[in-house]
C-alpha cells in the first residue's frame, strides 16, 4: 500500500501540497483560519481512533485468512485456474517456474491476501524477466500480468469490511457482491484491452 | 437481481468463514493457533495505516472547514450527478489509481462523514474495493526488474480502473440509489 518514490515528486505530492496550500490560502482569504486549525488537528486525532477502530477486525480477518492459507486453499484456486491461465499467457512456456508464481499471485489476490500476493508477483516478474530479449522493455506476458493485478478479481475484500465495522455499520458485508461484479468487469475490461493494444502494438 | 445480490453479500461472509474453517479442519490444520499468528499481523497493519490516515483525513479536513471543498464541489455537482457520481466522492475517484492508502483514508473519511450504511457511505466503500492501485501496481513491479519502457501497461490499468469505478457506482444505483 506504499507507493514507492519515482524520480522527485509524485502525482501524490502534488495533490496533497495543493490539498494544504490551497485550503490555507482560501481560509486566510475569507477570514476563518482558526477553522482550518481546528481540522487539522482534530483530523489527526481521529485518524489515530480510527486505526484503533480497524485493529479487532483486522486481527480476526488475517487469522482467517492466514488459515485459509495454511489449509492450502490459494493451492487449490491456483489450480482451478490453470486452464485461463494457456490463453491469458501464450507466450509463457508450459510448466515454466513462472506459471506456479503467476498463479499462486492471482489466487492470492482474489482471496484477498494483499500481503502474500506482492511477494508471489515479484517473484513472476522476476522470471518473466529472464524469459525477456529486450531487459529495458515489458514483454506482452508482463503486461497482461499487470493487467490482471491492476483490477484483480476481489472475492472478500477484508479492509473496506474492517473498516465499515469500525465505522459502526449495522451490514458491513452488504458491499461484498457488487464489489466482486464491479472487480470482475474491470478484469474483463483489462484482459480485452491488453489483447487489443496488443495486437495494435505487434501490428506496428 | 438487486435483492438477490444483497443476500448474497450477506451471506458470504459467514459463509466463506464456514468454508475455509471445514476445509482447515479437513486438511488437519491447527486452526486455532494458526488464527492467532495471523491475528497478530491485525495490530501491526492498523499502526502501519495511522501515517497515511493522518495526512489525508487533515488535508481532506482542512479543504472542508475552509470552505474551499464545498466551492470546487458545487458546480461540479449538476454534471457529476449526470453520471451518477455523487460530488462527495469525486476525491476518492480520482485518488483511487495514484494511492490504495490514500484513497482508502478518503473512504474512511465518507464512512465517518455521511455514514457507513447511507448511499455514499456504500458507494465510497464499494468503489474503494472495485479495483487496485494501478500506479503502485505498475511502479513496484516494473520497478522491481529494471523495466523502463511499460508499453501500453498504464493505460490498460486505468481503464479498468474506469471501468471498476463505473461498475461499482452502477451496481450501488441499482442496489441503493
Amino acid at each position: 500500500m506504499i507507493k514507492k518514490p519515482v524520480g522527485g515528486v509524485s502525482m501524490l505530492d502534488r495533490i496533497w501540497v495543493f490539498f494544504f496550500l490551497s485550503s490555507i490560502g482560501f481560509a486566510l482569504i475569507v477570514g476563518r483560519p482558526e477553522a482550518v486549525t481546528f481540522a487539522l488537528l482534530k483530523a489527526s486525532e481521529e485518524a489515530v481512533e480510527l486505526a484503533f477502530g480497524l485493529i479487532g477486525t483486522m486481527a480476526f480477518w488475517l487469522g482467517l485468512m492466514r488459515i485459509a492459507e495454511e489449509a492450502g486453499l490459494v493451492r487449490s484456486l491456483a489450480r482451478a485456474l490453470t486452464p485461463a491461465f494457456r490463453f491469458l499467457f501464450p507466450d509463457v512456456p508450459k510448466g515454466d517456474p513462472a506459471e506456479g508464481a503467476i498463479l499462486l499471485n492471482i489466487a492470492a489476490n482474489i482471496l484477498g491476501l494483499g500481503n502474500a500476493a506482492t511477494p508471489l508477483g515479484l517473484k513472476a516478474m522476476q522470471r518473466l524477466q529472464e524469459l525477456n530479449p529486450h531487459p529495458d522493455e515489458a514483454t506482452p506476458a508482463m503486461c497482461t500480468f499487470l493487467a490482471v493485478n491492476t483490477c484483480c478479481v476481489t472475492l472478500v475484500p477484508s479492509t473496506v469490511i474492517a473498516a465499515r465495522t469500525a465505522a459502526g455499520s449495522v451490514e458491513p458485508a452488504v458491499i461484498m457482491a457488487p464489489t466482486f461484479l464491479a472487480t470482475l468487469v474491470a478484469t474483463l475490461v483489462a484482459v480485452a484491452a491488453d489483447r487489443i493494444f496488443r495486437r495494435r502494438w505487434n501490428g506496428g | 437481481m438487486a435483492d438477490y445480490l444483497i443476500e448474497a453479500s450477506n451471506a458470504a461472509v459467514p459463509l466463506f468463514i464456514f468454508f475455509v474453517l471445514a476445509v482447515a479442519w479437513r486438511r488437519g490444520v491447527r486452526v486455532y493457533e494458526t488464527f492467532l499468528a495471523g491475528a497478530k499481523e491485525g495490530f501491526e497493519i492498523a499502526v502501519r495505516l495511522i501515517p497515511y490516515l493522518v495526512g489525508m483525513l487533515a488535508a481532506i479536513g482542512a479543504l472542508r472547514a475552509s470552505g474551499l471543498l464545498d466551492l470546487i464541489l458545487t458546480p461540479l455537482r449538476a454534471p457529476l450527478t449526470g453520471f451518477g457520481l455523487p460530488a462527495e466522492l469525486l476525491p476518492l475517484a480520482l485518488t483511487r489509481p495514484l494511492s490504495g492508502s490514500a484513497s482508502f483514508a478518503l473512504m474512511v473519511d465518507a464512512l465517518q462523514s455521511y455514514g457507513p450504511d447511507s448511499f455514499i457511505g456504500r458507494t465510497a466503500s464499494t468503489m474503494q474495493g472495485a479495483t487496485d492501485t494501478t500506479l503502485y501496481i505498475l511502479t513496484v513491479y516494473f520497478g522491481s526488474v529494471g523495466v523502463k519502457h511499460t508499453r501500453y501497461a498504464l493505460a490498460v490499468g486505468l481503464l479498468a480502473d474506469a471501468a471498476g469505478i463505473g461498475t461499482a457506482l452502477l451496481l450501488s444505483h441499482l442496489l441503493w440509489g
